[in-house]
């Protein structure tokens, strides 16, 4: 079970990454059920974590437009296990998207400092 | 500081060339729409899957620093973020 809050109406979520020196640091995310993908971290942070790259690719963003962007290999905690996972490098703040979720329950309590909750599902 | 060689421009222009040319035609079967396509664009060689971190490992145990580009097969992006990925293919 992995817990988070609702802030400014953006649900929110820490996630572990594992830097490939290997300390972690806690992000906090905002989840986004519209991001199909993993992860978006900021280059900045990608680069402070000096995350390996991977692959460039194609993202399809909310105004239509096809944007290429630098995808990096992201070793995280999820529900206590180590994932690898692609991270776009992308945006001013780290997303969540659906195939992190995907085989999860996701539950929020949209009102300030409700409760978000990702679980296994029944 | 993505590719140590070629640019992010250069990484796409040769893979999108490469997919358009002389990979899509073999590889856009029914089975294969939605999957991930991951192409070393200085070879050629490409692997495919589910994942993209999966098929893009594959390529760099073969060859470490490899420059490349991934496509999802029959549509017009990888992921859509808040945005829609176009089915490109019949």
């Amino acid at each position: 079970m992995i817990h988070g809050n609702v802030v400014g109406l953006q649900a929110r979520m820490s996630l572990m990454i594992i830097a490939p020196e290997g300390s972690g640091v806690e992000i906090e995310c905002v989840i986004d059920t519209g991001f199909e993908g993993f992860l978006t971290l900021p280059p900045s942070v990608i680069a402070t974590l000096e995350l390996p790259y991977l692959i460039n690719i194609n993202a399809n963003l909310a105004n239509n437009s096809s944007v290429e962007t630098d995808v990096y290999l992201a070793t995280i905690i999820w529900n206590g296990i180590e994932r690898n996972i692609a991270a776009l490098a992308m945006g001013r703040r780290p997303l969540i998207g659906t195939a992190l979720l995907e085989d999860y329950h996701l539950g929020i309590d949209f009102c300030e400092g409700g409760t978000v909750l990702v679980d296994e599902i029944l | 500081m993505s590719h140590p060689t070629l640019s992010n421009q250069e990484v796409a222009r040769r893979g999108k060339e490469l997919y358009e040319e002389s990979i899509r035609a073999k590889v856009e079967t029914q089975e294969n729409i939605g999957k991930i396509i991951s192409i070393n664009v200085e070879t050629g060689d490409y692997e495919i899957g589910d994942d993209l971190v999966e098929t893009s490992l594959r390529l760099k145990s073969k060859q470490p620093n490899a420059a490349l580009w991934g496509e999802r097969i029959g549509y017009d992006a990888v992921y859509a973020v808040g945005g829609t990925l176009l089915r490109t293919a019949q």
